[in-house]
């Protein structure tokens, strides 16, 4: 695995070495202060778990969009959506580089580990990944028993979500990704796993792809009872209105068109639950609104 | 005459069997029954279909229908008057760099817009955007035409502003992030999506009109066919006659890539297959491309709806996918010489 290098590497391979010795080693929870002290953190989620963690300090280096917590922002910058600055990271000397697989170039990547950098790659596809992550995490930067904490918590609150909607009645959900093409989300996406964790079905959850190209059509024909538009970036969307001349759709008729933070959604960090929560709060709304009708139809 | 008479009917048959047929593919499950029924029931008869069908049919189908058939029509009409005018079979409503000037405006509006953020709010200002940057796109292709308006000239200067308006596309995508980017790339792919009645009237107009335009001129047309010598011996003003088809070819595709994005090859490939089929009858091109390259159209736009279920594919992707195996497949049957 080490093969030579030139010897302006040697001070990186040097703090990679004792690292992999580290963790292979089994390091306890006395020895753990000296986890990764220089950080590069190559998606949001990850700079948001690190400082949940207690590490944002560390952090020496990320992407653009890193916006939360708000001291996150003073991070320099060696990248983005168009790839990462190799240059930049080796001559920042990392001792652990979160990278994102999905989210970071692969490219990039294999250049990072070729060059033997400390890569440590960030896999999230479930929310259960999630607080595997924030262990790993804790046990690469020696905060073993934060992490076990926030796992724990984290874990206990996506519990208490999932039983509190398990026996609610169902609502039927559009979950509107892209307005211009119109995108859904399939199934297998952590969205359809907040929709349905939240009692909702998403309607689109038998699309063959995963981002599949829908149009107004289809979702007049699968008549969601909620319509979900994410936000991102501060932009607020004003995609709700393309909606508008089709009362057809029971999220039109009963005004059931809601935004949702789509930079808390879209990451897999802890605060995904805020997000959760959001999505929940808006399907009991429409519970609510649904068995009124029901019973007004009853009576 | 009575042959000509027995196409034509052919023809109007084809296209309304087209419409009948294409409008009932799709998500919901509606039968061409249905969509007869809600055309009688338009002039006054009673009709079975629920009202929300009636809305796909006639708010959703229909308008998509029409813009599909435009699309085709302008695009192949476009496409035969220049390969006439500037006598190249390579000739094609995107060489001018029209389209990389249409994509290079549209994309700027939306990428200033942000993202997919004020798609809904600013359609209109990326119409006029694409519009903007395809009439500069053509103004610069002109002005480099030279005295005359030299085929060559014109056409090498095509090529150029075609790249230079690509690379500044290419630069606003790398620069924009990937929900903008996606935006762009599905409009640079092209689609009728946003076909609705509201934004038929233009094409609608634009391509009626030019179609007039080109039939008035259709015996100028065939002389400048015969060499610019010839066309001037017999008393056609080439020069005029040539910049005048440019920005009517122009004027068409910039309106038609403003409101569905990139559709390429049609206008290329279907002139041909028209005038092969056509024959001796050559006078007919511009009708027959008129019917043929909407008819296309049409079914391309099926295809791209139902392909893959609960999804839609962009639609140039089609257009070039099945034009090209078409292309070559007639170019392979017979040797080809330009008729």
């Amino acid at each position: 695995m080490w093969t030579l290098k030139p010897s302006w590497l040697s001070l990186v391979k040097a703090s990679t070495l004792m690292l992999a010795l580290l963790s292979v080693s089994g390091i306890s929870q006395a020895q753990s202060e000296s986890g990764a002290q220089r950080i590069i953190a190559l998606a949001p989620h990850a700079v948001e778990l690190v400082y949940m963690l207690g590490a944002g300090d560390r952090i020496v280096g990320t992407t653009e969009y890193a916006d939360y917590p708000e001291a996150a922002k003073n991070i320099p910058r060696i990248g983005g959506y168009s790839g990462i600055q190799i240059e930049r990271v080796l001559e920042l000397k990392p001792d652990l580089i979160i990278a994102w697989k999905g989210g970071n170039k692969d490219q990039d990547i294999e250049q990072m580990q070729a060059l033997g950098l400390p890569v440590y790659l960030s896999i999230t596809k479930k929310l259960d990944d999630i607080p595997k992550e924030m262990l790993s995490l804790g046990n690469k930067l020696g905060l073993v028993e934060k992490a076990q904490k926030a796992a724990l918590a984290f874990n206990q609150t996506l519990a208490k979500l999932r039983r509190d909607s398990q026996h609610k009645s169902k609502v039927s959900v559009f979950y509107q990704l892209w307005s211009e093409p119109l995108r859904a989300m399939a199934a297998g996406s952590w969205i359809n796993e907040l929709i349905t964790g939240c009692g909702g079905v998403n309607v689109f959850d038998d699309a063959s792809l995963d981002y599949p190209q829908v149009s107004i059509e289809t979702v007049l024909l699968a008549k969601p009872q909620v319509i979900l538009i994410p936000s991102q970036h501060g932009n607020k969307i004003e995609a709700g209105d393309k909606w508008a001349p089709w009362p057809e759709i029971p999220a039109v008729k009963n005004k059931q068109i809601h935004f949702i933070n789509g930079d808390i959604v879209h990451r897999f960090s802890g605060r995904i639950l805020q997000g959760m929560q959001a999505v929940c709060d808006v399907l009991d709304e429409a519970r609510a609104i649904h068995t009124v009708k029901n019973r007004s139809q009853h009576d | 005459m009575i042959k000509l008479f027995s196409y034509s009917l052919i023809a109007v048959c084809v296209v309304v069997l087209s419409a009948v047929m294409a409008v009932s593919f799709g998500a919901a499950n509606i039968s061409s029954g249905d969509v007869l029924s809600v055309i009688f029931n338009l002039f006054g008869g009673e009709t079975h279909v629920s009202d929300i069908k009636q809305r796909i049919i006639l708010e959703l189908r229909f308008p998509r229908f029409i813009l599909a058939f435009l699309t085709g029509a302008g695009l192949s009409l476009a496409g035969a008057v220049l390969q006439t005018v500037t006598r190249n079979p390579l000739a094609d409503p995107y060489l001018f760099g029209i389209a990389s000037g249409a994509s290079f405006g549209a994309v700027l509006v939306i990428a200033s817009i942000g993202g997919s953020a004020g798609w809904a709010a600013g359609q209109m200002s990326i119409t006029t955007g694409a519009f903007i940057g395809a009439a500069f796109s053509v103004f610069i292709v002109l002005s480099l035409a030279g005295r005359g308006v030299q085929i060559e000239r014109m056409l090498l200067a095509g090529v150029a502003a075609s790249f230079m308006f690509s690379a500044g596309t290419s630069l606003v995508l790398y620069a924009s992030d990937p929900e903008a980017a996606a935006s762009l790339l599905f409009w640079t792919l092209g689609s009728f999506t946003r076909a609705n009645w509201d934004n038929l009237f233009v094409p609608s107009v634009v391509i009626i009109g030019c179609l007039i335009l080109f039939l008035g001129y259709s015996r100028a047309l065939k002389a400048v066919l015969a060499g610019d010598e010839t066309a001037k011996t017999l008393g056609v003003n080439v020069t005029r006659l040539r910049m005048g088809m440019l920005l009517l070819s122009s004027l068409l595709t910039a309106t038609l890539v403003a409101n569905t994005g990139g559709i390429g090859f049609v206008g290329l490939m279907i002139p041909h297959i028209v005038r092969r089929l056509l024959h001796r009858h050559q006078q007919y091109v511009l009708l027959a491309c008129v019917m043929f390259g909407g008819v296309f159209m049409v079914w391309v736009d099926v295809l791209a709806r139902s392909l893959v279920a609960n999804n839609e594919l962009p639609i140039g992707v089609i257009t070039a996918a099945i034009g090209s195996v078409f292309f070559l497949f007639v170019l392979r049957k017979r040797s080809w010489i330009d008729s």
